[in-house]
């Protein structure tokens, strides 16, 4: 028989005890590895194989609502007069007609810049000159958004992105990402950390792995098989770290895709190609587009952005998984926005400025208008 | 394992498991009840326990020969189980996927 002072010390105790439990699953929120059940869970490959997509319904229903996207202007003529006829120092949508253009420039401010509106990039004294450095940001994303739509359908096929499958309203996207800062030593009797053990990078999410990952694999091409590719040992010389820098790009993928390992992989041996789902290739040409976007696009504009808009090592923004996906398995749950505006899917080589043509043209105009708008912004401070 | 027992059994004094040794009462019975009912372990008060310290020492002993074997003997445990006939085929559910970096070689 229970006596009530042990069952008070009893419920006491537990008492305790569950709210050392919350404080953890708390403590957790962020990486939110912990999740409260119920869950739904889907089975994607063989029974009893662990196959399963596991999504918590209380967590899907705000994140879907969030990924809508906006409804598509109407569309514009395309005869009449070309855009670049009409406008000066029309670039890359010069084959545009003039409604045409217009169209593209009133959805990309509702997409990147819907409170400051036009001036956000244009000189209200005159829409045509480059002396604000947005202006020439937002022509080399449109140039690489057309390169996404052209180049990358491997990974984007025809579903495709528009400015706002990252921006989403806002003029930096969210998800953005700098290259880490060596650690500050001040003096030698504090100990080397190797880039790891910062639980609160948001980069690691409460992780204690490499926190730089980024760097290592969407703008430098570190290697990221690091098992063996025998059963027998056959000079594989791939360290833990290695391995744990691997981990960390597997788990920014699965976090910002909201899905599980299992959505790539099988479940018995992750390496395997033959056994794995087809997402396992559409995520691997991902990795390549993230590198080719960081390396060709963001740090090319490097000299055009002003010194705010930089990390700390005066590095740009640059882009990862999350920045489109922000946690959908297809940005905005697949929805084909781009379709809506061709003059996205359609590769146009950049005509007129300081070099006509594509590739190293495009660069040198590029280098040139970002000089021009060094000196403007020393002259008017930046946004 | 042990302390999810004790808590399953709380509510028959099963936080008092030192008394529940010498003085069996309702929390052992319980306890064994549990672990036969989840585990599928028909067990007594000792025979758990001895179990128990076995498993408690073996844990260590077979995960140190792992961690000696692996990278030595054998590098890939998934590859050298199919070359063994250890691990199954599967039913394929879709089209196996090419690695893109044989279709792209030299690619990064």
């Amino acid at each position: 028989m229970r006596t009530p002072q042990r069952s008070s010390s009893l419920r006491a105790a537990l008492c305790v005890a569950a709210a050392g439990l919350l404080m953890t699953l708390a403590g957790c929120e962020r990486g939110a590895p912990f999740e409260r059940p119920p869950v739904d869970s889907v089975q994607s490959g063989y029974r009893g194989t662990g196959m399963l997509q596991v999504y918590n319904p209380r967590i899907m229903e705000p994140q879907i609502e969030a990924n809508q996207p906006p409804a598509a202007l109407p569309p514009a003529p395309s005869d009449g007069p070309k855009a670049s006829k009409v406008y000066q120092n029309v670039q890359v949508l010069g084959d545009l007609s003039a409604a045409e253009f217009v169209r593209h420039m009133t959805a990309i401010t509702a997409w990147v810049a819907p409170n400051e509106g036009c001036v956000y990039c244009h000189n209200p004294a005159n829409f045509a000159e480059d002396s604000k450095y947005t202006k020439v940001v937002a022509r080399r994303m449109i140039q690489m958004t057309q390169h996404i739509n052209v180049d990358w359908q491997q990974h984007v096929s025809t579903t495709g992105v528009t400015c706002y499958t990252c921006h989403r309203g806002q003029a930096v996207p969210s998800k953005i990402w700098f290259t880490a800062p060596p650690q500050d030593k001040r003096a030698d009797f504090i100990g080397t950390k190797n880039a790891q053990n910062t639980p609160d990078k948001d980069s690691v999410k409460g992780a204690s792995l490499p926190y730089d990952h980024y760097t290592e694999y969407f703008r430098e091409a570190k290697p990221i098989r690091v098992a063996g590719d025998t059963a027998l040992p056959n000079g594989n010389r791939s360290s833990i770290q290695q391995g744990e820098f691997t981990y960390g790009l597997m788990m920014h993928m699965a976090d910002s895709l909201g899905v599980n390992c299992t959505y790539c992989h099988n479940s018995r041996s992750f390496a395997s190609w033959a056994e794995s789902p087809p997402q396992r290739g559409t995520a691997w040409y991902g990795i390549r587009m993230v590198r080719d976007l960081n390396l060709d696009y963001m740090e090319g504009l490097t000299d055009v952005f002003p010194a705010e808009r930089k990390g700390v090592l005066g590095d740009v923004a640059k882009v990862n998984c999350a920045t489109c996906h922000q946690g959908a398995y297809k940005p905005l749950y697949g929805a084909k926005m781009a379709k809506d505006h061709p003059e996205l899917t359609t590769l146009v080589q950049v005509v007129g400025g300081a070099g006509a043509g594509g590739g190293a043209g495009d660069a040198q105009a590029l280098k040139a208008t970002a000089a021009a708008v060094a000196g403007a912004n020393k002259s008017a401070p930046a946004r | 394992m042990h302390g999810a027992t004790i808590l399953a059994v709380g509510r028959y004094g099963g936080e008092r498991e030192i008394e529940q040794i010498v003085d069996r009462g309702t929390a052992s019975e319980r306890a064994a009840l549990f672990w036969r009912w989840t585990m599928g372990f028909n067990a007594t008060m000792e025979s758990i326990h001895r179990w128990a310290w076995w498993f408690a020492v073996l844990c260590p002993l077979t995960g140190g020969i792992g961690i000696l074997l692996t990278g030595t003997v054998v590098d890939n445990w998934y590859l050298w189980a199919i070359k063994h006939g250890v691990a199954p085929p599967y039913p394929e559910l879709w089209t196996p996927t090419i690695d893109p970096a044989i279709v792209n070689p030299g690619a990064k």
